[in-house]
């Protein structure tokens, strides 16, 4: 895939930040994005995003990563970011059960919201604070199995698994599209193309009437 | 309060802060002459040195250079302003030039700097050299007496110098004068205006909102003695709250508070609550607003949806609620006059609950005005179409959408088609923007200033100031991308403005 002209990337993908309000989404995506912690507090009203470029074997992907608002009442806004996006990061905090019963609730969400194949990572963010823990690594880990993702434990205010579980978002999102681009098509090169007024006209030529 | 403030122009700063103040001239790098002296132990010995007359041109070169440290020094200290701090410097580059081309084997120097002594200050020049010495020494204003009289009494003095520190000082006491007057200006159309609100408010109608005086006094920026009365008088109250609803639901507010938190920590699942309280009609005393027509929202999944998570969510929200103004949130009366008026409107409209960016409004009042004003204004604030149409919601209606749109295109073409071209949509700022009215993204400070308008004129100068914060945007914006667009404004809404903590308003009186 090579580096599209007058881009300064090779691939682009659009992650989202969810979880229930106060679990740490902005803080989590502040440390990623700028390896910066705030001690102030900031509330996401409706929506916001950050941008990451990072190299992923080789290539240079650019990460979009949109931060909801965690509340139900901007559930109609933040919907509607599902759609476009390749790769979620669930996020429950581990010192509030209620956040972490609300990921079942999440993830039906993302599946009745966004696309089928998109990439999902379990992260239990402030993990640095163990005396208040309430949720259990694992009852993570089984959750994480449960739904078929990635999990980990984070701290965006000691900066623990941060980057690590943005990465492997980001390497998960990233090879389940280029497995999608190599299925739809076929070996030879040329593209598969859906619409019945195109046709190809041979291997490696494809070109419409 | 007349301060006004840029947006920030530094692209990779996550955290940049609009400062209220102006920013302080900020200090230039040490001059190359000067970098690398280090002659504090010098200063004394310098002034036993200077005007003694001697032709050491190593000598003279130290006075120069410490001459220069010390302006730099008070230049850093704030004491002398940066023209004054650049003459300082020019004279010096001139000295230097000029000193290139001179003989300092030349006795005429020191039979000069003799003559000169004796001379009143204002006669022949004498040499560079020595009228940069006392360029130097003269330009100092807090040594200026003893640089003075050491110069009439040596006579080194050069009328260049002279004119430069006189017409530098005359521009220092007119500067001083005029800002004296102009707060003495101030104080006293405070004064007026503080009288011209008592009376007006005395006398209060629904008439006074579009008067022209009442809209002159807004523009002007209501004084704070006044402005929660005026704030709760331009609010109104027609949902006819009283002290006594207040009372009930300000204790209901609290009950439910408690049980959610005991539920919350005890782990209880209480979906089954969730369908009662989704269809349950808003209190048959309070008149609704105008039916609100944004498309349905996604059948509701979880908990939170009930009145007993919205109430929580306001424990997860009040320190992040002016988090600069601690008294909010250190645990104090402060913050539990936050979370009960928050809680008791929960209490008061269960069908509309805690929405976030209402504890910013909530607490906006509080700073102004007692909790029965606040709540009742919080109530109506909320609840009025005039300010929020068709009712506050994190969903804008589409007749907001297309005023904006249009507004937008009329006003800033070509920022709106940049917009459009990148796909930056509305949603990404206009949404916390009016849930907040402006509160979180701009100083204390401003952001009264823009209630004063807001509350008197209402949505259209929501759209008027967002407009007016898009344009201030597009001078900083090199619209070169989607990115840059959405990074930028995502930015201007991470301020957290610290630099307005000592601002008036925010002092709880």
């Amino acid at each position: 895939m090579a580096a599209k002209e007058g881009k300064d990337y090779d691939m682009h993908i659009k992650l989202l930040m969810l979880g229930d309000t106060g679990v740490g989404k902005t803080c989590l995506l502040l440390r990623y994005a700028y390896d910066s912690f705030s001690p102030t507090f900031i509330t996401t009203i409706g929506i916001d995003f950050k941008i990451k470029h990072v190299e992923l074997d080789g290539l240079h992907v650019k990460l979009q990563i949109w931060d909801t608002a965690g509340q139900e009442r901007f559930r109609t806004i933040t919907v509607s970011y599902f759609k476009g996006a390749h790769g979620v990061a669930l996020v429950y905090d581990v010192t509030d059960r209620d956040t972490f019963e609300a990921i079942r609730h999440w993830v039906k969400q993302i599946q009745e919201h966004a696309e089928s194949n998109v990439s999902i990572v379990l992260i239990g963010n402030k993990c640095d604070k163990e005396q208040l823990r309430m949720v259990s690594r694992a009852e993570g880990e089984e959750l994480a199995r449960e739904i078929n993702a990635p999990f980990f434990e984070t701290s965006a205010k000691t900066n623990i698994n941060v980057e690590d579980a943005f990465n492997k978002m980001a390497v998960m999102t990233k090879n389940s599209m280029m497995l999608q681009e190599s299925t739809s098509r076929p070996s030879d090169g040329s593209l598969m193309v859906d619409d019945p007024n195109v046709r190809l006209t041979g291997s490696g030529k494809g070109g419409c009437c | 309060m007349t301060t006004t403030h840029s947006f920030p122009k530094n692209p990779s700063n996550p955290s940049i802060t609009v400062p209220l103040t102006p920013p302080q001239p900020e200090v230039p790098a040490e001059t190359p002459d000067i970098s690398n002296l280090s002659l504090a132990d010098d200063v004394d010995r310098d002034d036993d040195t200077f005007g003694s007359g001697s032709s050491d041109q190593s000598t003279l070169s130290n006075i120069d250079e410490r001459a220069l440290n010390r302006a730099l020094q008070l230049f850093r200290d704030g004491e002398i302003e940066e023209e004054e701090y650049q003459k300082i410097v020019n004279y010096h580059e001139e000295y230097r030039r000029e000193s290139d081309n001179l003989d300092y084997g030349d006795s005429s120097d020191s039979q000069d700097a003799t003559n000169d002594s004796q001379d009143p200050p204002s006669t022949a020049p004498s040499s560079p050299r020595k009228n940069s010495l006392v360029n130097f020494f003269s330009l100092f204003p807090t040594r200026t007496d003893r640089s003075d009289s050491g110069v009439r009494e040596e006579g080194l003095d050069d009328p260049r110098a002279v004119r430069a520190v006189r017409a530098a000082s005359r521009a220092k006491e007119r500067k001083s004068r005029m800002k004296q007057k102009v707060d003495a200006q101030r104080q006293a159309q405070i004064q007026a205006d503080i009288q011209t609100w008592s009376e007006t408010l005395k006398t209060w109608s629904n008439k006074s909102l579009s008067s022209p005086a009442v809209a002159q006094l807004c523009a002007r920026g209501i004084p704070p003695k006044v402005r929660g009365d005026a704030w709760s008088k331009m609010i109104g109250n027609p949902l006819n709250i009283t002290r006594d609803l207040w009372m009930i639901h300000e204790k209901r507010g609290s009950q439910m508070m408690e049980a959610a938190r005991r539920r919350s920590t005890s782990g209880a699942d209480h979906d089954q609550e969730e369908d009662t309280f989704i269809s349950s009609p808003p209190p048959a005393s309070s008149p609704t607003s105008s039916p609100a027509s944004p498309p349905p929202p996604p059948p509701p999944s979880r908990s939170s949806h009930s009145r007993d998570h919205t109430v929580i969510d306001i424990d997860v929200d009040i320190p992040r609620t002016f988090p600069y103004l601690s008294f909010f949130h250190d645990g104090g009366e402060w913050e539990g006059r936050l979370r009960r008026l928050l809680a008791t409107y929960c209490s008061y409209r269960p069908d509309i609950g805690y929405i976030q960016g209402m504890s910013f409004l909530a607490a906006m009042l509080l700073l102004s005005m007692d909790s029965y004003e606040a709540f009742l204004s919080l109530a109506n604030l909320v609840n009025s179409p005039r300010y929020f149409s068709p009712s506050y919601s994190p969903m804008l209606s589409s007749s907001q959408v297309s005023l904006f749109n249009d507004s937008f295109k009329a006003n800033l073409p070509l920022l709106h088609s940049h917009f459009k071209r990148h796909d930056v949509t509305h949603e990404l700022f206009l949404i916390d923007w009016r849930l907040s009215v402006f509160c979180r993204i701009l100083p204390l400070d401003t952001a009264v200033r823009i209630w004063d308008l807001f509350l008197r004129e209402g949505e259209t100068f929501f759209v008027k100031c967002s407009l007016g914060i898009l344009k201030l945007l597009r001078s900083t914006e090199s619209l070169s991308d989607t990115d840059t667009v959405l990074e930028n404004i995502s930015k201007i809404r991470v301020q957290g403005s610290p630099s307005d903590e000592g601002g008036s308003f925010c002092t709880p009186s």
